[in-house]
């Protein structure tokens, strides 16, 4: 699904340039729970936003599916992460004058989802996720882990192919933390391709393969 | 006071910490402000104290008034104010004035000086005594002891050197020698371009006419009696006078109004609606410069908590706060009466309308004292106008947050602010271009109407030949025979000829006439024209038409046939589907006085006003009804004031005493008749303008701010598939949609108050369609640039950076 082949990212200070990720290769297959894991400034969050696409300046190649990424304007780019990516991440970030509802909606709306099929999406996601009665509250009237929930649920409500999560767990007690966890892991169950970075060996746990980095390198896969 | 000395101290040193900010709050302000004091210096020098009166509350205007014919102001009969002045119980005293343009010769060169024809009474209704001498007495009033003179100031100075013995002394007016008795004290030219002053001579003739209608009336109400109460009284009068004279009175009334309200009732709704408009511009410019406090309390919200936590009340960061905004609000102040300046120069210099010359109180135009109190005033309560609502937010912050936080979010409750900040100024500047909009059309439609005559390369001057000299209709009719074929004959000149009043020149002068087959009109119901007397090459001369029939010819000489020509309404209303040429009118009046009058042809209708409708006209051979005051018209092949001063020594080859005056080109005089209209449109447009770059800033500037505080919030929605269209679409419509209420709030506003200025639109009523829309879409469009830029930038928020904040 994914291959990374000699991925490099850096930034340049004058004369000096500071490498975060060095020659990186990796392949992902669809329907894998893989775990990047590695210490703080290890480049960890940096290969997972360019394997959302976030990132737009690196050197190396990129296939998604035999699609030449690294060759894509940013547009196609775009509209290929659209097609096949959500993302959860580590604050929720879920728009704070939004309510639950219309958080959901939104990535359907930047799909050009009709109206009438948004809101039975959206109506089937809540069901999924077992939160129907959290949908007029507003994301300041939930818990860290309700909080997250209405994230993953977002992330996956275009039914993205692969979800991509920034430490998800980063900002939540153990407990809620078990339930997200357990949340990836049944998405993972049903289809769905996870790549997450984490900290937490328990968390990583929960998929069937690490990759560890250190200082910009894979070093163990 | 020592702790509003540290707040002054500790605002001065956090306005200079932030030099931009300050600098473009102060700015903003001192062009709302400085377009204020330029204003109401104009109003100040114009509308509130212009006379030279002690107490001008307590001295009326008189006129007559026509309703049936709409006419509010008629000038007053001799005979009616006789009656006025003997049998009314509210006014103290009642007197006349009189227009007259005196030639002044002697041993200078003659010179036009404009005088005025009084009642002795005169200076005790103003209030005012002369200077040097004595006033009028009653008798003086008498014909033959009314040849004496008194001069205002100004002449004195000018013409007579202030000689300190003029009085007794005599001058050549008019070729009638008079004594001069008084001078009057500086200042004093009521009517506004009185020089001179004689009195009225009224002969036995006079006192008795009441269908001769040439003075203005001016009273002095007794003490304590109001002007309904004097209203009332001299409308018993003329109740009475219409049932004792029912030939000349019939219909018409006596209205009295204010002396102040009367005087400046040509410009005052003009004015105050250029004080509403730069009203509006400095509100915009507080609205503005509240958005750009509100900005910056966001980032001071830490320092406001810190203050708080060490001890400060409420009512101390308010007041440091508000210290800050008004210490603002004057540094605008300051650079405002600058702009003022400037401003009040620029008016001076344009003299739209000559209004230097007929505009009371125009001499004390200038930044006075009162300009200075007015700027300080305003200057404060902007300071506190804009200051309050940041003020109030800051003061309330919410202490462990901002502390923690370092206070950098913005609360739900400043957005809102500032929302309304950006609707208000919407809806001011919709208001304000809707005004400019109105007033620009009307301006366009009158330069674009056509006033039925040529006014390209034409030369006009006047000239009024004294009584005195030119006593019988041959010797004047020979006089402008002569002079108008010298000119006539001059290189240069295609065609010349003479006419008593110009077209767009502001004078008239009507007279009721019967016609032939038509049946006499009953009393108060008269058929009026406008009465015109030219020269034969008129016509040709101008440009007008002759659409039937003939013009005049040198055959139409004193003795022949009586002739005359009339206008096509004129000809239309009274024969309509007949040809008017052949048929006859006479003036009304005893028939040997008056006979039958043929007309020899129709002309095409001419505009004496653009702004009004044409009405009847009719025009007679200056021949067979010889004026004294006439304006020479030339149209001439080369750059007609280069042919001025030729023009002139035609003039004093005839005769050597005869003053010119007036000299202009007619498009000159077609700018005069449109300063009203072109001096209000230019003016509303250009703080109309200012109003919009303004609201543009304002809109700018918040919406830029709101991206700035929403870079996460936009990175989230790129991170989760937004394009950059739904980026530029998210902030265009938050901004739009507060454009949108301000364009609603603004155009019921603007309906509202676009009533206000019915009196000065033409041709276009106060709600018009055309210039709602078009002004709507404008500002809509600005506004959609203005949200257009930050939602650009919006764009390019990098998905990465905004997220790093994690």
């Amino acid at each position: 699904m994914i291959r990374l082949s000699k991925i490099e990212k850096s930034f340049s200070h004058g004369v000096t340039k500071t490498y975060v990720l060095r020659r990186i290769d990796l392949d992902i297959q669809e329907g894998e729970f893989v775990s990047i894991m590695g210490p703080s400034g290890a480049g960890k969050s940096t290969l997972l936003h360019i394997l959302g696409m976030h990132d737009q300046s690196w050197g190396g190649e990129y296939h998604f599916d035999d699609v030449a990424v690294h060759t894509l304007n940013p547009k196609k780019r775009a509209d290929l992460r659209n097609r096949n990516i959500g993302f959860v991440f580590q604050s929720y970030h879920l728009l704070d004058d939004q309510t639950v509802f219309e958080n959901l909606e939104l990535p359907l709306s930047y799909r050009d989802v009709s109206k009438k099929d948004r809101q039975s999406i959206v109506c089937d996601t809540l069901d999924r996720f077992q939160i129907v009665g959290k949908k007029d509250l507003f994301p300041s009237q939930l818990s860290g882990g309700q909080q997250q929930l209405v994230g993953i649920a977002r992330a996956v409500v275009a039914n993205p192919r692969i979800i991509l999560a920034d430490e998800p767990t980063g900002n939540l007690h153990s407990s809620q933390g078990k339930e997200i966890m357990e949340m990836f892991k049944r998405l993972n169950n049903e289809g769905s391709t996870i790549v997450q970075v984490t900290h937490s060996e328990a968390n990583a746990a929960y998929g069937n393969r690490i990759v560890r980095l250190e200082d910009g390198w894979v070093v163990k896969d | 006071m020592d702790s509003l000395l540290r707040d002054l101290k500790f605002s001065a040193r956090s306005l200079l910490k932030r030099p931009a900010l300050t600098l473009i709050a102060i700015v903003t302000l001192a062009i709302g402000i400085g377009a204020n004091s330029a204003i109401f210096s104009t109003i100040n020098a114009l509308l509130l104290k212009p006379l030279p009166f002690p107490d001008p509350e307590h001295i009326v205007a008189i006129w007559e008034k026509v309703p049936s014919r709409g006419v509010v102001r008629n000038e007053v009969a001799l005979a009616n104010y006789l009656d006025w002045k003997t049998q009314n119980g509210t006014l103290d005293q009642v007197g006349l004035i009189r227009w007259w343009s005196t030639n002044l010769t002697g041993a200078d060169s003659p010179e036009r000086v404009q005088g005025f024809l009084v009642t002795a009474n005169f200076l005790e209704i103003a209030g005012v005594k002369p200077m040097l001498g004595r006033g009028f007495s009653p008798e003086q009033n008498q014909p033959g002891q009314d040849a004496v003179a008194l001069l205002t100031y100004n002449l004195w100075q000018r013409r007579f050197g202030a000689d300190p013995n003029i009085v007794e002394k005599t001058i050549l007016t008019n070729g009638i020698t008079r004594t001069v008795i008084g001078v009057m004290p500086p200042e004093f030219n009521y009517p506004k371009g009185a020089e001179i002053y004689a009195p009225i001579a009224m002969t036995p003739e006079l006192a008795r006419s009441r269908d001769s209608h040439s003075y203005w009336g001016i009273g002095r109400l007794k003490p304590g009696v109001s002007l309904p109460a004097a209203q009332a009284d001299l409308d018993q009068i003329a109740g009475r006078l219409e049932q004792q004279f029912p030939d000349t009175n019939t219909g018409r009334g006596v209205v009295i109004y204010p002396v102040l309200e009367d005087t400046v009732r040509m410009y005052s709704t003009a004015l105050w609606v250029m004080m509403a408009a730069v009203g509006f511009v400095l509100l915009i410019g507080c609205a503005n410069v509240a958005n750009l406090m509100l900005a910056r309390a966001t980032g001071r919200q830490r320092e406001i908590a810190l203050r708080a936590a060490l001890g400060a009340s409420r009512f101390r960061i308010i007041r440091q706060l508000l210290t800050e905004s008004v210490l603002l609000g004057m540094a605008g102040g300051v650079l405002g009466v600058l702009i003022a300046y400037w401003g009040v120069d620029a008016i001076r210099t344009g003299n739209p309308g000559e209004a230097a010359r007929y505009a009371p109180g125009w001499s004390h135009l200038g930044i006075n004292f009162p300009v200075l109190a007015f700027t300080l005033l305003i200057s404060v309560l902007s300071g506190l106008l804009f200051g309050l609502a940041p003020a109030w937010q800051l003061s309330k912050p919410d202490l462990s947050s901002s502390l923690k936080e370092g206070g950098r979010q913005a609360t739900s409750s400043s957005r809102r602010l500032r929302g309304l900040l950006v609707v208000s100024e919407v809806a001011l500047s919709l208001m304000l271009l809707v005004s400019a909009g109105l007033m620009l059309r009307s301006f366009l439609r009158l330069v674009g109407t056509d006033p039925g005559f040529n006014a390209d390369s034409l030369l006009t001057m006047n000239l009024i030949l004294p009584g005195a000299k030119y006593k019988e209709e041959p010797q004047r009719g020979a006089f402008y025979s002569e002079l108008v074929s010298r000119v006539s004959a001059m290189p240069g000149v295609e065609s010349a000829a003479a006419v008593n009043y110009l077209p767009l020149g502001g004078s008239n002068s009507s007279d009721a006439f019967l016609v032939e087959g038509i049946p006499e009109p009953p009393h108060g119901q008269d058929f009026i024209g406008r009465y015109r007397v030219c020269t034969p090459d008129y016509f040709r001369t101008m440009g007008i038409p002759v659409l039937k029939g003939r013009g005049f010819t040198d055959q139409d000489r004193a003795g022949a046939p009586p002739v005359i020509i009339v206008n096509e309404t004129l000809a239309r209303k009274y024969w309509r589907n007949q040809d008017a040429v052949g048929k006859r009118m006479r003036f009304t009046g005893p028939i040997d006085r008056s006979p039958w009058i043929q007309v020899v042809g129709v002309v095409k209708d001419v505009k004496h006003e653009l702004n009004l409708p044409v009405t009847e006209e009719y025009y007679l051979p200056h021949a067979q009804d010889s004026w004294g005051a006439m304006v020479v018209v030339a149209k001439t092949r080369v750059e007609p004031v280069t042919l001025a001063a030729a023009i002139r020594q035609e003039v004093a080859a005839i005769d050597k005493d005869q003053p010119v005056f007036d000299v202009r080109t007619m498009r000159e005089v077609r700018a005069i008749s449109l300063a009203l209209y072109s001096f209000s449109s230019v003016m509303l447009t250009i703080f109309g303008g200012v109003a919009l770059l303004l609201a543009a800033i304002g809109i700018y500037g918040v919406m830029f701010y709101a991206v700035t505080q929403r870079t996460q919030e936009i990175g989230i929605r790129m991170a989760l598939g937004a394009r950059a269209m739904d980026v530029v679409k998210l902030v265009v419509k938050n901004g739009m949609s507060l454009a949108l209420i301000g364009v609603a709030v603004g155009l019921a506003g603007a309906y509202a108050l676009t009533r206000l200025l019915a009196s000065l639109l033409v041709d276009v009523t106060p709600t018009d369609a055309v210039t709602f829309s078009i002004v709507t879409a404008l500002l809509l469009l600005i506004a959609l640039v203005a949200c257009y830029l930050p939602a650009r930038r919006a764009t390019k928020v990098d998905p990465l950076v905004a997220l790093r904040y994690e």
